[in-house]
């Protein structure tokens, strides 16, 4: 059994009812398969408008059998996997019109709450965050690669977005576990991932092509990648060369035209070494990252680990 | 007997350096603690712990009485709270406490690596 919440409102009461039976488990279970759709309830977007599902699982044994938390936020653009979280919230929302719904004893009884019906259901789709991304951009891409090659290529490539959403990778639990690759690639694996060592094929230095060639190896793209691959991040890739300091990191390009980035297991941030929003890492305050490598994209059949 | 760790919190993709305190070493840690100096005027201001490059200090010192976590950035040494105690701050001068921990993670830093954060 599960009870839902359209966190909708500011003044009003939010529209609650109760999912039950075997609409509950289907969508217990399509989460069971894609856990990282259930997000923190304080991630995502949090102004004033639809701020998605507030999610409470009402049974322990339910907790237990899909591996869910007891309480969770869905389709608040506030997950690593939207697109998988807004299916399984248009199943929940689609149970509001059930028969006993609204009723439920374990419901309080709010002056003022809309009634479940159509129009409400309608209202609360039609707001969703996940309904306004991940949005689809065109990006012009302009390669370089390694300090000594000059401008290869310009094209123009579909990419999506999402909100810079620094809460989701600031989580104490996982801030330290997740680094510039996870956050550019916007897999929160827990794994302080390693471009090409999911695939086998780790870089064998720190360099633009190696770093680079191991993102592709791991499934992503140098290429503009189809539709089929949505949701195809925007990365860029940069260099620390040294000598002494040898590293690389990842930004990824946010809704707001920003880019954001996570330096290793510190917060996630849009802004560069002098302080400075990031709205292009090619002429950012990269610090000792003094190689901008090239531009690349994230696409569906990328893993990491 | 305490045992301490250390992370250079430096990278961004790659893991961050870390070691582990030879027990002479250890020793001469706790002596310079006790040197460090006092911040009994305003506040400090916060280190710079964030951003691309070298960042700080994060040091784990295991004693019979628990686990202290450190940070030694922007010539301040932070101390976490163990158990009830407030936590503390101290003063750096010179980064010269500083200094001596990296020197200290020669092999895992790496000579060019040691260097460059020293310069």
């Amino acid at each position: 059994m599960i009870k839902v919440t359209a966190d909708i409102f500011s003044g009003r009461p939010n529209p609650q009812w109760i999912v039950s039976g075997a609409e509950a488990a289907t969508a217990l279970r399509a989460l069971s398969q894609q856990p990282a759709a259930a997000a923190n309830l304080d991630s995502g977007f949090q102004g004033l408008g639809n701020r998605g599902l507030i999610v409470e699982v009402l049974n322990d044994h339910s907790q237990d059998e899909y591996g869910v938390p007891a309480i969770f936020r869905l389709a608040g653009s506030g997950s690593s996997h939207e697109s998988h979280a807004r299916e399984t919230a248009e199943r929940l929302i689609a149970a509001l019109t059930a028969h006993g719904a609204g009723d439920h004893p374990l419901l309080t009884s709010a002056e003022g709450a809309l009634p479940l019906d159509a129009d409400l259901m309608r209202f609360i789709l039609g707001g969703l965050p996940a309904a306004r991304g991940p949005l689809t951009h065109s990006a012009e891409q302009a390669e370089t690669i390694d300090s000594a090659s000059s401008v290869s290529a310009t094209a123009a490539c579909l990419i999506e977005t999402t909100l810079f959403n620094p809460g989701f990778w600031n989580d104490p639990a996982h801030i330290s576990r997740n680094n510039c690759y996870n956050y550019a690639t916007n897999r929160r694996t827990d794994t302080f991932a390693q471009p090409g060592r999911a695939s086998g094929h780790m870089y064998a230095h720190i360099n633009c092509a190696d770093v680079g060639n191991g993102a592709v190896s791991d499934g992503g793209t140098f290429a503009c990648a189809p539709d089929s691959q949505k949701n195809r991040w925007y990365m860029a890739l940069v260099i620390a060369p040294g000598p002494g300091f040898i590293d690389y990191h990842w930004y990824r390009k946010a809704t707001q035209g920003f880019w954001g980035h996570k330096p290793g297991g510190t917060a996630a941030r849009n802004v560069d070494n002098a302080g400075r929003v990031v709205v292009d890492p090619r002429t950012a305050n990269r610090g000792p990252y003094t190689i901008f490598c090239r531009f690349m994209f994230a696409q569906k059949k990328m893993v990491v680990r | 007997m305490t045992t301490i760790s250390v992370e250079a919190d430096v990278y961004s993709g790659l893991q961050n350096p870390v070691w582990d305190l030879e027990p002479a070493e250890a020793v001469r840690f706790l002596a310079l603690v006790a040197q460090l100096g006092s911040l009994d005027h305003a506040p400090a201001p916060a280190p710079i712990t964030a951003g691309l490059g070298y960042r700080r200090l994060k040091i784990t010192m295991t004693t019979e009485r628990g686990v202290q976590r450190i940070v030694v950035a922007n010539g301040h040494v932070f101390f976490h709270p163990l158990h009830d105690e407030p936590p503390r701050q101290r003063s750096d001068d010179g980064r010269a406490f500083e200094r001596w921990v990296l020197r200290t993670g020669k092999e895992a830093l790496g000579e060019e690596m040691l260097n460059a954060l020293l310069s």
